[in-house]
């Protein structure tokens, strides 16, 4: 499939300028009479939170401005249960139900559909997407597996990131932020309507100098990204809309330290990221009860973390030259038909394939195609006019060629209008990933090879059977909401390390993979959607969260005593408890307020020897609207300035995932202009 | 033998039929267009007065006969319009909004605004759309409105009106193409439901997808004018189909051929109540069935009556 060529953007403004004043022709009967085309078809229609066969979490635009976050990741703190922490200033990990290493591996995270969780490790580069946090629209998060509506990886959760239609800004915008840490962003938006074609564009530019450090720990994470972001939809009939995406980005990010160990190859370097991604979908309407959807797209990432290992200090002492990259293609193609079968039934299935290429020298002993074949249904049956059965299921056939069935059933009962009861059934699979199975990863150094990850074939599939009674209720006419629920989820064969002997490397225990554990985790999640009048909304979440996990089998060259402890501190992996509030809040006169305060009790992420303490923090944002449109929330062309301190309690003990870096408190201006 | 019988037969059909042709009353019947509204009405129309039995000759032309005509029904503005020109016999406009008619006959000379001249109109009345209002959406009183400047809805008796009802219009003017997104985010953002206006500038074909997407993303129900609406994603609409104005048409043309004049000037009287029940479920309104709200709509109109 071709990628399009983009519309004239210049064409298309000289349109627009050119329409005249509206004045409506003295209204016919045609304006009764008149026959439109189907605009909010099957597929267009979300199912409504009380219905979904999944907690979810929503993020919109409200929270997004009032949270004060810079970067995507911030924002998921927000959801309930849901880890966020920094390996450094540009590396976050994001992981549901806690975190096991820097790889946040049992989740799918989708950005308009297309799949960034990418390969060789099974990750996000969150800090290098080709994405402005200015132009998300919601994200959604699935609490929990749903392969059957979201792919393979939905193992724990879905992120579901959806960024703004491209019709929806209509002024040129300019946004600027500037705060101490070396914070200094800009973006500027653009976009259009007409008849049959709209379009946004965005570009962008996002720095800063990262956490600060322990000493004398050091942190060297100085970072930056460019990005530009286009979307345009063209509608060519009635019946039919195509949306064009594409984006790429251009990232820096500093890492390493400033050793003078001969060989030691983890010097002071910046690390270069280029991604890209085109997008192409058509939406063809049948009648309103039936659309058929195909997509496509294409995501390239091309990593360079080249560096020289430390020269050797005898005279004339050679260094080595390390080549970190890493090439990788993801092609995906997949075609949805949304059917209204009849008033009580509504159908969704699909089929899919992805097609994926690594080209990582220093990862993998070979370039590596890796693909993967998909068919999915769901089905969503009004039993009664109380009752709502979904059931669904994919089946996949994955890259090392097993073939697996990851079924959901989830029944919702309406007690009223108001109180729903929800209880569901899943299981769902995570396909080990390219590194666990083939890596590879080793560096040619002066002393000889030093391996540092050996990939394990024969890999059997993490399994999750979760099980899970859920509560949404409206609480009040203003549409405060109240989401409990209550699960017990079991991980079989979780994938982690296993060191082995390798007498050719100068390290001679690289690590490889074995399916180590089984895990049960229990817990509760809660989340209250209070409005505060008018125009405020209080959003709270806590998680309460215990997992235990035991040993499978006996690791290759570590005693039982020493697998036990790895599987007792497995336990320490989640947070007991973990909360999150957020209040956005406008007044008349444009003035806004948010705040926000996280708090998360220990954790020990399993491969870090120094637990995380517990995290408290907060993070405040003011802001004055002007000109007129001052008093909207949502829209996106309005005027701003803005003050935002974060960790404004300049909690030090708040520390992240790597315990070398502080988070100290920080302070940025952001003004916000529309033409 | 023969043909004296059928000269006979001859005669008398033609006596009879002259004698039909000066008792019955003549209608000449004009469309504005042969499109299937035009012609759902024509055939509705025919068949009420078929039904009734009277004495009635039905002519469907472009070209009006005066001196047979007694009654011109006249089906949409165009034919409306050529008609006031061409007759000066009685008309009954049908199938005309309100607004578009009214200020036809303002723009009428002297001579022709003494014609006899009354209309059956194609929208509704707005007590019937409020009261549709609280039946599906009791719990939301903020009103959004977008109007063009060439509309001619009277937005500031329709802000008293709503006030009235302890509800209140956000009322947002369009002035061109380009600011019609702002003005319908501003629209969205301070109200609770949008209510659809006859107003081609703003509900045009191509308006159509960019309004019901952003008023989709904002949660706001759009309450539509026509079953198109409704099919295209709007929550709900009332509106009256070609076939109840033939039928109520044919009611008026018996009056008139009973008494020879035109009924006031008045909006349908039945109406059809469309819902969208896929688009309330997604935005979690409780949408009671088309019988339920009918029924809510009657107890409101009574009730008004008795006040």
């Amino acid at each position: 499939m071709t990628i399009p060529r983009l519309p004239n953007i210049f064409l298309l403004i000289a349109a627009l300028a050119a329409q005249a004043v509206l004045g409506a022709d003295f209204s016919s009967e045609q304006d009764f009479l008149q026959d439109f085309p189907v605009v909010l078809s099957a597929s267009r229609l979300a199912q409504p939170i009380s219905e979904t066969p999944n907690a979810m979490t929503v993020i919109d635009r409200i929270m997004i401005d009032a949270s004060g976050a810079r970067n995507i990741t911030e924002l998921f703190r927000l959801v309930p249960g849901m880890y966020v922490g920094y390996d450094n200033g540009h590396t976050p990990v994001v992981s549901y139900r806690g975190s096991t290493d820097g790889y946040a591996r049992r989740m799918q995270v989708l950005i308009d559909g297309r799949t960034v969780y990418l390969p060789p490790y099974g990750h996000v580069s969150w800090s290098e997407l080709p994405l402005d946090i200015g132009d998300i629209e919601r994200i959604e998060v699935v609490r929990g597996p749903a392969a059957a509506s979201h792919g393979s990886n939905s193992v724990q959760g879905v992120i579901n990131i959806l960024t703004r239609p491209a019709s929806s800004i209509h002024k040129a915008q300019v946004s600027v932020n500037r705060g101490n840490g070396g914070i200094s962003d800009v973006s500027a938006r653009l976009g259009g309507t007409s008849e049959n074609l709209d379009y946004r564009m965005t570009v962008a530019s996002r720095s800063d100098h990262g956490f600060d450090n322990h000493w004398p720990d050091e942190v060297n994470d100085d970072s930056s990204t460019k990005l530009v972001n286009v979307r345009a939809a063209y509608r060519p009939t009635g019946a039919d809309s195509l949306d064009f995406q594409f984006g790429y980005s251009n990232s820096t990010g500093m890492d390493g330290n400033n050793t003078s160990a001969p060989d030691d190859w983890d010097t002071v370097r910046d690390a270069k990221t280029l991604s890209s991604f085109q997008q192409i979908s058509w939406l063809h309407t049948v009648h309103e009860n039936n659309d058929v959807q195909l997509s496509y797209y294409h995501i390239g990432q091309n990593f360079k973390d080249d560096r020289y290992a430390v020269a050797n200090p005898y005279p004339g002492g050679s260094q080595s030259w390390i080549a970190d990259d890493t090439f990788v293609h993801r092609h995906e193609i997949e075609l949805q038909q949304t059917l209204n079968a009849s008033s009580i039934n509504r159908i969704v299935w699909g089929t899919g394939m992805r097609y994926d290429l690594v080209n990582s020298p220093i990862n993998l002993a070979s370039p590596l195609t890796w693909k993967e074949y998909r068919v999915f249904g769901h089905d969503e049956w009004r039993m009664t006019t109380d009752s709502l059965l979904n059931t669904g299921a994919m089946i996949e056939r994955s890259p090392l060629g097993q073939t697996r069935v990851s079924p959901r059933i989830a029944y919702n009962y309406h007690l009223t209008a108001r109180h729903t009861f929800r209880a569901s059934v899943s299981v769902a699979y995570r396909n080990p990933e390219m590194m666990e199975v083939f890596g590879d990863r080793r560096y040619m150094l002066v002393a000889g090879k030093y391996q540092e990850f050996t990939g394990a074939e024969g890999l059997n599939p993490e399994r999750t059977v979760a099980r899970e009674v859920g509560y949404v209720g409206q609480l009040d006419n203003a549409g405060s909401t109240l989401d409990l629920r209550a699960y017990h989820d079991h991980i079989d064969n979780i994938i982690w390390v296993d060191p082995v002997f390798d007498a050719s490397s100068i390290n001679p225990f690289p690590l490889s993979f074995k399916n180590d554990f089984s895990a049960t985790y229990n817990g509760l999640e809660g989340t209250l959607n209070f409005k505060t009048g008018e125009h405020g909304n209080l959003t709270a979440n806590y998680a309460h969260q215990l997992v235990r996990a035991d040993p499978i089998g006996t690791l290759t060259l570590l005693p039982m005593s020493v697998f036990y402890q790895y599987a007792d501190k497995y336990s320490k992996t989640v947070p007991l408890n973990s909360a999150s509030l957020l209040l956005a809040q406008s007044f008349s006169g444009g003035m806004q307020l948010g705040i926000g305060y996280y708090y998360q009790d220990k954790v020990n992420v399993l491969d870090r020897t120094e637990g995380q303490p517990i995290m408290r923090r907060l993070d405040l944002k003011l802001a004055q609207r002007f000109g007129s449109s001052r008093n909207q929330n949502t829209g996106t062309t309005y005027n701003e300035v803005a003050l935002v301190i974060q960790n404004a309690l300049d909690d030090n003990t708040y520390t992240d995932y790597n315990p070398a870096a502080v988070a100290q408190r920080r302070v940025y201006f952001s003004a916000t202009l529309s033409f | 033998m023969h043909r004296l019988a059928t000269s006979l037969l001859f005669c008398a059909t033609l006596l009879l039929d002259t004698a039909a042709q000066a008792d019955a009353l003549n209608i000449q019947l004009i469309l504005s267009d042969s499109s299937p509204p035009y012609q759902k009405f024509e055939a509705s129309f025919n068949k009420a007065l078929a039904a009734s039995n009277a004495d009635v000759i039905i002519t469907e032309s472009q070209v009006i006969n005066d001196a047979e005509a007694d009654l011109v029904i006249t089906v949409g503005m165009r034919a409306t319009e050529s008609a006031l020109f061409k007759t000066s016999k009685p008309i009954l406009a049908v199938m005309v909004p309100k607004v578009a008619f009214e200020n036809l006959l303002s723009h009428l000379s002297s001579e022709k605004s003494a014609l006899s001249i009354s209309a059956i109109y194609l929208d509704q009345p707005w007590d019937r759309q409020f009261d549709l209002l609280h039946a599906t959406l009791p719990n939301r009183s903020k009103i959004g409105l977008l109007y063009s400047m060439g509309t001619h809805i009277d937005v500031e008796l329709l802000r008293q009106n709503i006030a009235s009802r302890h509800g209140s219009l956000v009322a947002q003017p369009v002035r061109s193409a380009d600011s019609l997104y702002s003005s319908l985010e501003n629209v969205l953002e301070n109200s609770d439901v949008l209510l659809a206006i006859p107003d081609s500038a703003i509900y045009s074909s191509n308006n159509i997808r960019n309004i019901l997407l952003t008023s989709y993303r904002y949660r706001i129900p759009l309450i539509g004018l026509s079953q198109s609406y409704v099919n295209a994603g709007a929550l709900c609409a009332i509106f009256s189909s070609p076939e109840q104005l033939g039928e109520q048409a044919g009611s008026a043309a018996l009056f008139f051929a009973r008494s020879g004049q035109l009924p006031g000037s008045q909006f349908p009287a039945d109406f059809i109540i469309a819902v969208n029940q896929q688009v309330a479920r997604s935005l979690e309104i409780e949408l009671p069935s088309p019988e339920v709200i009918r029924n809510l709509m009657n107890k409101a109109k009574k009730d008004r009556k008795n006040k």
